[in-house]
């Protein structure tokens, strides 16, 4: 008896672990065409002026007069391998550089977690 | 350019750092480490909670830090100095156009027929104009008003408030049996702008008493402009001392020295005149933060602030801006 509950929880152990890396792969990759929707989508907040509005103070390529506050988003991948460090500045930058004139994008509201994921997407393309 | 640009940002935010700390706030960090270190030699953490004593016992003294405008003023102006060298102090009050030769060169075209000229013809025909009791805003002025605009705002012994010169003219209106104007308004404009022109080229002489009324609205501007606030959470100094001289989209951000030397300005984004109370409204508006009351203690002691900041850097209003 024991024994059958022991294979039982780790077969549901085995399987929940396979679903979950199955998620966690779509999470990172996620189809080709949905990729490619959020890269346009998070494109898209981050040339809105109310929403991400980084062209204000980012070079961007193919952007209209863009601002030159800051750094140009240009080898973002290179410079930025690990994701949650752009998620953190795009959510509160004054955390890592008290004086920076970054807003607090994620902090204050002004996008929500899924939009700073999809302008992570598009930037990692720069 | 865009490498010198960021490496000029690097080193402007190192120095301001330096310029902007907050006397009596320590590293909260230290705390822990501090605290593991101790556990492992109980010699060593006797002389570290002596220093930590120490600290605390120092802490108060410096917390309440004496108000010195003056030392402010002098670290003030030579941030932006060694920022922009090539800049003349006397070319402060030109704001955008004092440090990028492009835009120098679009300003000499638009000085040829100036677009604040209407507002001038304006506030000269307001200004001559008589008051319902027969008197004229030339009596409310000492020399009547002309070549002081420099000295404003001002301290105000008897209220212990800061009155600006948007306050003194509807309080000259007032004193004559006439109503406010808004203050953000363009009659106002008008007629701050008589009083810029017939001032140009003298220095900002903002004088802060020794009267703990006076220093304490001073200190109260100086917070107003260092805080940060609204949905972006940025403050006045984020853009107009970190970011100055830098391109914000289309526009050059104006350096805070001598911002308000050009007051009021025609703006071409806005299609008419703006008054100093007008310009923090706009810019609080813009950071998406609440605007504060435009004749409330916030803009008036901002005011002050910023134009002892100033102090030496000559009137150039009324200004043209895009």
């Amino acid at each position: 008896m024991t024994k059958h509950r022991f294979a039982f929880a780790l077969l549901a152990a085995a399987a929940l672990s396979l679903s979950l890396s199955a998620y966690a792969a779509n999470v990172k990759t996620g189809t080709a065409s949905t990729y490619s929707a959020d890269v346009k989508a998070g494109r898209a907040l981050a040339f809105n002026k109310k929403k991400g509005n980084c062209i204000a103070c980012h070079v961007i390529k193919g952007a209209v007069m863009p601002g030159h506050v800051a750094r140009p988003l240009v080898g973002i991948k290179k410079a930025f391998p690990n994701r949650s460090t752009l998620e953190r500045i795009l959510y509160d930058e004054s955390l890592r550089d008290p004086m920076a004139p970054m807003p607090r994008l994620g902090k204050n509201h002004v996008l929500t977690h899924s939009e700073i994921e999809k302008i992570i997407d598009f930037l990692y393309t720069l | 350019m865009q490498m010198q640009n960021s490496t000029l940002m690097e080193t402007s935010r190192r120095a301001s750092a330096r310029l902007l700390a907050v006397p009596g706030v320590r590293d909260p960090a230290g705390g822990p480490v501090v605290a593991a270190k101790a556990g492992r030699q109980h010699r060593v953490a006797m002389a570290l909670g002596a220093v930590c004593l120490l600290l605390l016992a120092t802490a108060p003294a410096k917390a309440a830090h004496t108000i010195n405008p003056e030392a402010d003023r002098k670290a003030f102006q030579a941030y932006f100095f060694a920022k922009f060298p090539k800049v003349a102090k006397s070319d402060y009050g030109n704001g955008p156009y004092a440090i990028n030769a492009e835009m120098r060169a679009q300003w000499k075209q638009v000085m040829e027929f100036p677009p604040y000229v209407f507002a001038l013809d304006d506030g000269k025909a307001r200004w001559a104009k008589p008051f319902p009791d027969g008197k004229h805003y030339a009596d409310c002025f000492e020399n009547k008003g002309v070549g002081i605009r420099q000295t404003y705002p001002r301290f105000d012994v008897k209220t212990g408030k800061v009155v600006t010169l948007e306050d003194a003219i509807n309080a000259c209106r007032v004193e004559h049996g006439d109503k406010p104007l808004k203050l953000g308004g363009q009659k106002m404009a008008s007629l701050t702008a008589v009083m810029a022109h017939s001032s140009r080229g003298k220095p900002f002489d903002i004088v802060i008493p020794n009267d703990p009324r006076a220093l304490a609205a001073y200190e109260h501007g100086k917070e107003v402009f260092y805080s940060r606030k609204g949905q972006l959470g940025i403050s006045c100094a984020s853009c107009h001392v970190l970011a100055a001289g830098e391109r914000l989209r289309g526009d050059y951000l104006a350096p805070a020295l001598g911002i308000l030397a050009a007051m009021p300005i025609y703006r071409a984004h806005w299609g008419n005149m703006g008054t100093i109370t007008r310009r923090f409204t706009s810019c609080s508006k813009k950071t998406r933060a609440e605007p504060m009351k435009p004749d409330g203690a916030g803009y008036r002691d901002l005011d002050y602030f910023l134009s002892y900041m100033s102090n030496g850097i000559p009137i150039t209003g009324p200004g043209a801006r895009p």
